[in-house]
């Protein structure tokens, strides 16, 4: 049932194009333009009273980079649908305060590179912007194994809608 | 057969009273109006005059009849007047009935524009089912993967010489780094939304178990939009 449930839990398969930036682990310039997040005042749908709205622009490759806030520590996350939870790097899970040890890391997930361990966790609340949503089950990957944060379908599942226009993803509380 | 005309008379003199004895409305219609009025009420007197006809000694029942038969229209009416609302819930209805990966074509306002729509799975990811290189497979709507990202098997299918491949790019995933084959796509196409020239990855045999629908094809949408259990795409 496990095996079933993580079939997909983490598809993550990023294509290595900006060499040394992205072997070095630095954002490169499109990667900051891309992580600024913004209230929205274009003319979008409809906004609900009390439904919060944030913009993503697209980085390098067409993804989407945003920083979520988790736990209270800022955290850069890329939108994932093809990740079935959250999927935090280890180091950003330590930013946030979780410690782990390895006998945490009970979680058999399929990757687009076999079957990695993941230490399952519930996030208090994750926020992007306005948008915060709470109690999200999360996985937490071995040291060295993730290169970015996921934000995968626990968190866009509780989204009203989201949507892509014109290289511009719009989260919709 | 004096009391037939007088119930005809009756009846017309009924719709009449429909607009309050208000002749003027009759007036501001035009020819066509007035003959589409005149043939409703010409068919609704011959179906009353033929029901009292046949139920003559059971008045109650042509009632019943009478009554069946208005509820039916009013229901039509109410039922055209609102389909928007109603068209909604057809696609509502739809989407529950087929399976997951399925599309449905959504009608545009803009012409030029093709839309699809596909219901959320019951593990909470989106995949749809395509056409690549002309060759049906399903692929799962991955905004994490920087490209369309095939098993061998179904790259093969869609005719790439797996025999062939030179797994030179190097892919970061979720448990660390990986090579795949670069190809490219003749036509990724998914009802009547159809790309052409596709870059994809074949992976290694064994390495994933789905077809992923990356950015490579999403990049080349005018939109994508996913809204509670469905996804539409535009293009």
């Amino acid at each position: 049932m496990v095996a079933l449930i993580g079939a997909a839990a983490f598809s993550h398969f990023e294509t290595l194009k900006t060499g040394a930036e992205q072997l070095l682990g630095l954002p490169t310039a499109s990667d900051v333009a891309a992580r600024k997040t913004a209230t929205s005042d274009a003319p979008q749908p409809p906004q609900q009273a009390g439904s919060s709205i944030v913009e993503l622009k697209a980085g390098r490759n067409g993804h989407f980079n945003a920083e979520a806030e988790v736990n209270g520590r800022t955290i850069d996350v890329m939108v994932d649908t093809g990740a079935t939870m959250i999927a935090l790097t280890y180091e950003d899970a330590e930013r946030a305060g979780l410690y782990l040890n390895s006998s945490d890391f009970t979680q058999a997930v399929t990757t687009a590179n076999g079957v990695a361990r993941v230490a399952p966790v519930t996030l208090d609340r994750v926020s992007i912007g306005d948008i915060t949503v709470r109690n999200v089950p999360a996985a937490v990957a071995e040291r060295g194994r993730l290169k970015t944060s996921l934000l995968g379908m626990t968190f866009l599942s509780r989204l009203s809608r989201f949507d892509m226009r014109s290289g511009i993803l719009v989260l919709q509380e | 057969m004096i009391a037939w005309l007088l119930l005809a008379f009756l009846v017309i003199a009924g719709v009449l009273l429909l607009f309050r004895g208000d002749v003027q409305v009759l007036s501001t219609m035009d020819n066509t109006e007035i003959a589409i009025l005149a043939a409703g009420v010409l068919l609704i007197a011959v179906y009353v005059l033929i029901l009292l006809n046949d139920e003559r000694s059971r008045p109650l029942r042509a009632l019943r009849y009478l009554l069946t038969w208005a509820a039916f229209g009013l229901f039509l009416v109410t039922s055209y007047t609102y389909r928007q609302e109603l068209s909604g819930v057809v696609y509502r209805v739809a989407g529950e009935l087929i399976p997951a990966g399925q599309t449905m074509v959504v009608e545009s306002e803009d012409k030029s524009e093709h839309a699809v729509r596909v219901r959320k799975r019951f593990d909470g990811h989106f995949s749809v089912r395509a056409a690549v290189n002309g060759q049906p497979m399903l692929l799962l709507v991955d905004t994490g993967a920087s490209t369309v990202v095939l098993k061998p098997a179904d790259a093969a299918r869609a005719g790439v010489d797996t025999r062939d491949l030179s797994y030179t790019a190097p892919v970061q995933t979720a448990n660390g780094l990986t090579y795949a084959a670069p190809v490219r796509l003749r036509t990724v196409a998914i009802g009547p939304l159809v790309v052409h020239n596709v870059d994809a990855l074949v992976a290694r045999p064994g390495s994933v178990n789905e077809n992923l629908l990356g950015m490579s094809f999403l990049m080349r949408l005018r939109s994508y939009e996913f809204s509670k259990d469905f996804l539409t795409l535009r293009g």
